[in-house]
């Protein structure tokens, strides 16, 4: 049945409503492919969306979170748009995000305390300049999530928030929530809520261990 | 070349009242509604303003005597003329000023003075019509020489007409080389080089407030207007501004300086404005405000950034520019910054952190390295269920007091996590150092 409604329309076509299994697939834009096939076949767009929050829960460092979205960031600083990252763990060790293509001229960290962090990730993603800010915030709360949902939806931006995974179980109103779970086998990829799809319940390999 | 000489024959008089006239009301409920606009340390007198306010009429404004001016004004014609247009602007700005004023036209710049300190209304383009227009200038408006003037009047030659009949070589021989050097230069016989007027290459306003402003919010204002002023001028010189001070001056204590730096230039008036504006939130005012001054320097040449005719016009709409000054301003100027790799085989000074990177470095070829680097590298002391790779052999640093000697390794944890670890070179023991993570 196809609707005719045009706010009906709308609705559907930016995934804002849940249309169960085996409804037709949404013809929203992906903003490029994640690099990982499995992936890209379980979000409901085929890549990262356009804009808005992801939220990446990883248990610990090292399991390759950061490997995750790599390719995106060298396909967003290949397009000459500026990456921001806000208060990173670490440095990023350039020569291997060289190595993975980002563009280091288009790449730009911010240092800064957890509450500065916060109002510079919002500020970063309701300016609409930048292709994706990443950001690495100290137990944010839900009004503080919420308003990074709605700075990325009004400056239509991209925005990684890197969490703990003992957050997992906080409701966040990111529209994308990926879980990074440490296997012996390797680490896999759980996708914990998307907009306008089911969960696949399956979870997707992210690396395999070189010892198992 | 056709020259405008404007004579301003109450210039000390018409300046000084310039600065006793009530302010017309800014704004009707803002407390800093009655300042004065002052020159800065009275660098700036009343000729060099109007000088400065020529120079938008022409490249070519020159400065004659104390009283009067000139400006080039045939170039100008194609943009302000025709020439009964150009004057009408002349002196309405001039009225507006507050300046009484004379305008003559005349081909050479001497006359073109000449003829309007005698009031003579004339616009002279042909160089044929101005021995005609000149001959009966009375020789006190003539701008003679000093003291010729008078010993020419006991002779009975009152006139330019009389004083052009008498041979020159009896001129020069009677009043020295100066008076016929004159003559030619006023009927364009001989050049006429001349110093121009060079506008100053740097900014500063100031004012000062009527009363004490004890509030942030009072100063706004003044400050609004002011960074309008700056950023029209910069656009008028094509030029930025990259650092300006403003300074807050108070009664009995040294002025509060703020420094305002910007990574690239700009002059967007609003941008700069708002940068002014958090900087000034975030400073304590420790006495009432009398007075704001604002002095730019540092003013780089500007190229606005080339829009792109199908941005995405989202969000904001502030560029990656302003943003970028909107961080810094309000959380400090060293904690955004941007990595570019450095030729060191040692970890820890294989990357620096510059300011702003102005073109994409070279990439060169690395063994593997991990995505997040640990700064300085932390004891391990997790299991390590495996090694992936290595030793890589890193030895460096030798000759600046930098040494190391390290074996790396790329681990495996027991939860998965890949880690890049070393140990002292040679070393067999298990004392493991954390330095980055495969993340």
């Amino acid at each position: 049945m196809k609707p005719t409604h045009p706010a009906l329309e709308s609705l559907l076509r930016e995934a804002r409503v849940w249309r169960g299994p085996g409804a037709a697939e949404s013809t929203g834009r992906a903003r490029c492919s994640t690099g990982l096939q499995a992936l890209d076949a379980a979000l409901p767009v085929p890549g990262w969306p356009e804009s808005g929050l992801v939220e990446v829960l990883t248990p610990a460092a090292g399991l390759g979170e950061l490997s995750l979205i790599l390719p995106a960031l060298a396909a967003i600083t290949t397009a000459e748009q500026p990456v921001l990252l806000v208060a990173p763990p670490h440095r990023p060790c350039v020569q291997a995000w060289q190595r993975a293509g980002v563009r280091l001229a288009q790449l730009h960290l911010l240092e800064t305390g957890a509450d500065s962090a916060c109002w510079a990730m919002e500020q970063a993603l309701r300016a609409g300049c930048c292709g994706a800010v990443l950001g690495w915030l100290t137990a944010p709360d839900d009004k503080t999530l919420r308003r990074l949902q709605v700075a990325a939806e009004h400056g239509r931006t991209l925005g990684f928030l890197f969490r703990g995974a003992s957050q997992a179980r906080q409701a966040s109103p990111a529209p994308l929530r990926l879980a990074v779970e440490a296997t012996p086998a390797g680490t896999l990829l759980r996708i914990l809520k998307c907009r306008g799809r089911n969960p696949p319940a399956q979870a997707i390999r992210l690396r395999a261990s070189l010892l198992h | 070349m056709l020259w405008a000489g404007i004579v301003l024959p109450h210039l000390a008089l018409d300046g000084a009242l310039r600065h006793q006239l009530p302010p017309a009301p800014l704004s009707a409920d803002n407390p800093a509604a009655s300042l004065s606009t002052q020159p800065t340390g009275g660098s700036v007198g009343p000729l060099e303003l109007i000088a400065a306010w020529a120079y938008r009429y022409s490249s070519l404004v020159s400065l004659e005597d104390q009283d009067a001016l000139v400006l080039e004004v045939e170039a100008s014609l194609g943009l302000f003329g025709p020439w009964p247009r150009f004057r009408e602007s002349l002196t309405r700005d001039l009225r507006a000023l507050g300046f009484r004023h004379r305008i003559a036209l005349a081909p050479t710049p001497l006359a073109a003075c000449v003829l309007a300190g005698a009031g003579r209304n004339v616009a002279i383009t042909r160089d044929s019509a101005l021995a005609s227009a000149l001959s009966s200038v009375p020789l006190s408006a003539a701008r003679l020489p000093v003291g010729s003037c008078e010993s020419l009047a006991k002779m009975g030659v009152h006139t330019l007409r009389q004083l052009l009949a008498l041979p020159r070589a009896g001129l020069r021989r009677r009043f020295g080389p100066a008076l016929p050097h004159h003559l030619a230069r006023l009927y364009g016989e001989c050049p006429d080089p001349r110093q121009c007027y060079q506008p100053p290459d740097f900014f500063a306003a100031r004012l000062e407030f009527n009363h004490e402003l004890v509030h942030h919010t009072a100063l706004l204002f003044p400050l609004r207007r002011m960074i309008e002023d700056l950023s029209t001028w910069l656009s008028r010189r094509e030029e930025g501004v990259q650092r300006f001070e403003l300074q807050l001056e108070h009664a009995n204590r040294p002025a509060t300086t703020l420094t305002i730096g910007l990574l690239a230039p700009a002059r967007d008036a609003a941008q700069l404005f708002e940068l002014c504006r958090v900087k000034l939130e975030q400073t304590m005012l420790c006495a009432p405000v009398q007075g704001l001054s604002l002095l730019a320097r540092d003013l780089p040449p500007f190229n606005p950034a080339p829009g792109d005719l199908f941005a995405r016009a989202c969000g904001d709409g502030s560029s990656w520019e302003i943003l970028r000054e909107r961080l810094r301003a309000r959380l400090g100027e060293d904690v955004l910054f941007q990595l570019q790799p450095h030729a060191d085989a040692r970890p820890e000074r294989s990357l620096r952190a510059v300011p702003v990177l102005t073109r994409e470095p070279a990439s060169g070829a690395m063994p593997r390295r991990p995505t997040w680097l640990l700064a300085p590298p932390v004891p391990w002391r997790g299991t390590v269920k495996g090694i992936l790779a290595g030793p890589e052999r890193i030895e460096s640093g030798w000759w600046d007091e930098g040494d190391i000697r390290r074996d790396y390794y790329v681990i495996e944890t027991p939860q998965g996590q890949r880690a890049w670890v070393f140990r002292q070179a040679g070393s067999t023991a298990d004392h493991w150092m954390l330095h980055g993570w495969f993340a």
